[in-house]
């Protein structure tokens, strides 16, 4: 369908505009967070663990640093982490599964294995022993999660063309003699776009919680201030038996929300390329 | 007379699986004439549409010959040559256009593929014409913005772009409407005279075969089992097959017809009987059918032919075919 | 005698838009009806309106009657509710679906998707009474009833096409309904599947509505033929005699369509154009704007009326006793 119905689909209903205004919000907070920020949000200073006041909105971490500057600079990392992470995972998995579906034979038998493999490895430990292996940084981060989550991605492509190469336009194109190269190009691919941004805009919302996850577990970048870390030191720190909810809470709900947001916007997408879902709606 | 357009000659098409082989095109040779509009008539599983795509390339032949103005199609030049010669229109208008492309993409794609060079534009628009859309109107649009019908006539459009002589289409009308079938049969008879296109007609559909074609060949289990100009064959069938498939077609008439449908299936093509293919179920077969398998003899009117010991005169000298 | 089925004023709307617009059509006991008419003309809508199974969205008004043999009460299925409704389908009228063949459950053997169907609309005795009573239904259908045992993609067209009717006579109704039975079938198949319609309808006194768009398929099997056009019945009457003298001109247009073997190899001159969108209809006669006939009366709407014994047809200039030839100007101006 054109691209006037995307549109109608995102600002015609009330879970696109809420999807897409909450997605709006934190990526101006990503981009603008630390110009905005009232504080440093590194500096400490003697006032821990204060409650929220005219000072400091969301009251102070355990070394007196501002949680509401915090929560605004941290937004980047975990936008940029999801956003990489499943940009990594689509392209991979993308490429495999358009590579495997129409090649077949060997081609697609390694790569099946390898999805597999990938598939049946349980994410999370995979991943805490990978960020363990190597050098904690948002860049091993980012590569860890892409590398993990592009099987899922892959196996759907994969689907969806075997089915792409025996259609009618597909063989026209074969019977004119075209290359393989063109025929994934222009006939092929093009058609599977709107399947692997579907669920690619799914894999950022796991991309965000696997972030905060491995921060939570101390595997996070330690340079850099996200959620996750935000709530490690929470943690850490003894905040909760402290009573110290502004400091647990924020992240938490910044999480999920943002989580809430891109899967909002993922199954609308689902919705516009299956039009089965579309149907029902209408 | 001039080289057929293209021509067959013994041509099998052989598809192994582990357990046993698919045996979709079993020993065909058939010509092709340029100008003609030559039928090809069969129940769906006899072959006919792995013969259309043997013709172009699309499936490689396990055995026999293709070839196209006297010369084999031997190599990458011939086949590109080929494939710029004769084109091919598919069955389901939903399926045959990529749903994102416009029809001005879709219509030059052969051009750009071909590598041709000159005026796309202009092909473009005169193919436009001549399939009896309005350019201004239609260039622009998705596939998802066209009927049926005007999809099938996008899918002519851009077979005609490359000026082939030749237009394979695979059953192009069955499914549309019937007024939406009249129109596109319409175009494609057009063409044959403006642009003396000749036409491979694949259909299940024997009356539409019969007011349509010139020649005529009816395949069963991978063999053509009769051949010869469409009327004779259909008005006047050799093969016990064919009239079985005549006599099954259902018509509109203010008579009441006696019917005693062929009963059975099409076997699946792993398991090809032996002798003549046909004789399981035929309800004229005798004693030789089954371990003869019998070549196409003269039968009925000059120039046609059915595969059928009925009308072979040292079998069956007596037998009224 | 009253009649099996009749209905009377059919309307059906969707989103405003009117998809079926006063549809009158009477069944008697044991007779075949035949519902022609190309897609979107409403003939499906028809079959789902009567058994009550269209989507919601879709507004129906009208008057539905059934008297099944051995039934005291009429049946008014209009003022029926989903529950009740449970009690007529399948028992009194069923449905093959269009393209049913491929709705066959995948991963069931096709015999427990019938006994379900028994299981769901009967409360029969025991098992072995079901079983018993599938194997009936597939000789009935023409199929040994050890193919009961397979799944569905293990039979081909032609089988599971026999399977969905065997499905629909499972609980032993006096109407069947079916859709578009043989459009995906060769004329083989077409023609097994014919003649198992009229063995049917011999055998049991079923009474049948047959949806197609191919008029020789329906010359075959019905005794009486309704054309439909946009929503309405343009034309009813005996088979022979529609065919023989149509009085309506889409119906000589549809019926010239179709080559015929051993006549004139000409193919007619197409329609132009397609049928109207439903919201967006022409003023008076629906078929106006590609009738080659087309005058100025034709602009009021034409009722259906009998133009000749047993014969109605919806056209101001019915009956006609001859066909003109339509002139060149009304042919394009009807291509507008």
């Amino acid at each position: 369908m054109t691209e006037r119905s995307v549109r109608d689909l995102l600002l015609g209903t009330w879970r696109g505009r809420i999807g897409l205004g909450m997605l709006g919000l934190f990526l101006f907070l990503a981009i603008f967070g630390s110009a905005i920020a009232p504080d440093n949000p590194d500096a400490s200073s003697l006032d821990i663990l204060a409650k929220p006041s005219t000072d400091h909105w969301l009251g102070t971490t355990e070394q007196g640093s501002d949680v509401f500057s915090q929560l605004l600079v941290g937004t980047r990392v975990s936008l940029v982490v999801g956003f990489a992470a499943a940009a990594i995972s689509a392209v991979l998995g993308a490429a495999v599964g358009l590579l495997g579906g129409y090649f077949g034979g060997w081609t697609d038998r390694i790569f099946d294995s390898l999805e597999n493999w990938f598939l049946v490895i349980p994410t999370l430990p995979l991943m805490i022993v990978l960020a363990r292996l190597l050098d904690p940084s948002l860049t091993v981060l980012i590569a860890v999660i892409g590398l993990t989550s592009w099987a899922g991605t892959g196996r759907i492509v994969r689907a969806q063309v075997l089915t792409l190469r025996e259609r009618a336009f597909v063989e026209r194109a074969r019977a004119l003699g075209a290359s393989d190269g063109y025929i994934i190009r222009t006939h092929i691919l093009p058609n599977t776009l709107p399947l692997i941004f579907a669920n690619t805009v799914l894999i950022v919302a796991v991309a965000i919680l696997s972030e905060a996850a491995l921060a939570f577990l101390g595997l996070g970048d330690p340079a850099r201030i996200s959620w996750g870390t935000m709530l490690e030191n929470a943690f850490s720190s003894g905040a909760p038996s402290a009573g110290a909810w502004w400091y647990v809470i924020p992240p938490g709900l910044c999480i999920t929300l943002l989580v809430l947001s891109v899967s909002i916007l993922g199954y609308l997408f689902e919705e516009y390329v299956n039009p089965r879902l579309r149907e029902q709606q209408a | 007379m001039s080289a057929p357009l293209m021509e067959v000659r013994d041509l099998s098409v052989h598809f192994r699986t582990r357990r046993a082989s698919a045996r979709a095109v079993d020993g065909v040779s058939l010509e092709w004439r340029r100008g003609e509009i030559l039928g090809v008539v069969g129940e769906s599983g006899c072959g006919k549409s792995t013969l259309a795509r043997a013709l172009l390339g699309l499936v490689a032949p396990t055995a026999g010959e293709v070839a196209s103005d006297g010369a084999s199609v031997n190599g990458k030049t011939a086949l590109r040559e080929l494939r710029r010669n004769v084109q091919m229109i598919f069955q389901d208008p939903y399926q045959t256009l990529n749903p994102r492309q416009r029809v001005a993409t879709i219509v030059a794609e052969p051009l750009r593929v071909q590598g041709v060079d000159g005026d796309h534009d202009a092909r473009v628009q005169r193919a436009m014409e001549d399939v009896g859309l309005d350019s201004g109107r239609f260039l622009d649009r998705y596939p998802h913005q066209l009927s049926g019908g005007q999809r099938q006539r996008v899918a002519i459009a851009a077979a005609l772009v490359l000026e082939p002589d030749g237009l394979i289409c695979d059953e192009p009308v069955s499914m549309l409407d019937v007024s939406v079938r009249a129109q596109i049969l319409q175009v494609l008879i057009e063409l044959r005279t403006r642009r003396d296109l000749a036409l491979l007609f694949i259909t299940h559909d024997l009356s539409l075969a019969w007011s349509l074609c010139d020649r005529l060949a009816v395949m069963y289990l991978g063999r053509i089992v009769e051949h010869g100009s469409a009327v004779d064959v259909i008005e006047r069938p050799q093969h016990p097959y064919t009239q079985a498939l005549v006599a099954a077609v259902p018509v509109p008439s203010a008579e009441a017809r006696i019917r005693e449908p062929l009963s059975g299936e099409l076997p699946d093509a792993t398991s090809v009987p032996s002798g003549c293919r046909f004789h399981p179920r035929c309800p004229r077969r005798f004693e030789p059918c089954d371990s003869v398998d019998p070549p196409l003899l003269a039968a009925g009117s000059d120039g046609q032919l059915a595969a059928c010991l009925l009308h072979d005169p040292k079998r069956a000298p007596d037998a009224v075919a | 005698m009253s009649a099996l089925l009749e209905i009377r004023d059919l309307h059906v709307t969707h989103a405003g838009r009117p998809i079926l617009d006063g549809v009158d059509l009477t069944l008697e006991r044991g007779e075949a009806v035949g519902l022609a008419g190309e897609s979107g003309c409403g003939k499906t809508t028809t079959a789902l309106a009567l058994m009550k199974l269209l989507p919601g969205g879709f507004e129906q008004t009208g008057t539905m009657t059934l008297r099944p043999p051995g039934v005291e009460e009429p049946i008014n299925v209009e003022r029926r509710t989903e529950a009740g409704m449970q009690v007529v389908r399948w028992r009194h009228v069923s449905l093959v679906f269009q393209g049913a063949m491929n709705s066959l459950d995948p991963v069931k053997r096709v015999d427990s998707q019938i006994a379900q169907a028994i299981y769901l609309h009967e409360r029969p005795a025991s098992a072995k009474d079901v079983g018993a009573r599938i194997g009936e239904l597939f000789t009935t259908v023409g199929l040994t009833p050890a193919l009961g045992r397979r799944y569905a993609h293990e039979l081909s067209g032609g089988q599971r096409q026999r399977v969905m009717i065997a499905l629909a006579l499972a609980c032993r109704p006096s109407l069947m309904i079916a859709d578009e039975p043989t459009t995906a079938l060769d004329v083989v198949m077409q023609a097994q599947i014919l003649e198992l319609l009229e063995r049917l309808r011999e055998q049991l006194g079923l009474a049948l509505i047959l949806i197609s768009h191919d008029l020789g398929v329906l010359s075959e099997t019905c005794d009486r033929i309704a054309v439909m056009y946009a929503g309405r019945i343009v034309e009813t009457g005996p088979v022979k005699e529609v065919f023989a003298a149509p009085q309506h001109p889409y119906t000589k247009r549809l019926l010239d369509s179709l080559p015929v073997i051993g006549g004139s190899r000409e193919l007619a001159a197409a329609i132009p154009g397609g049928p109207p969108d439903p919201g967006d209809l022409p003023q008076g006669c629906r078929f106006r704007p590609r009738c080659p006939y087309a005058a100025e009366q034709c602009l009021e709407d034409p009722a259906l009326r009998e133009v000749r014994p047993a014969q109605a047809a919806a056209c101001h200039f019915a009956p006609w006793a001859q066909w003109p030839a339509a002139h060149e100007a009304a042919a394009e101006g009807a291509a507008g």
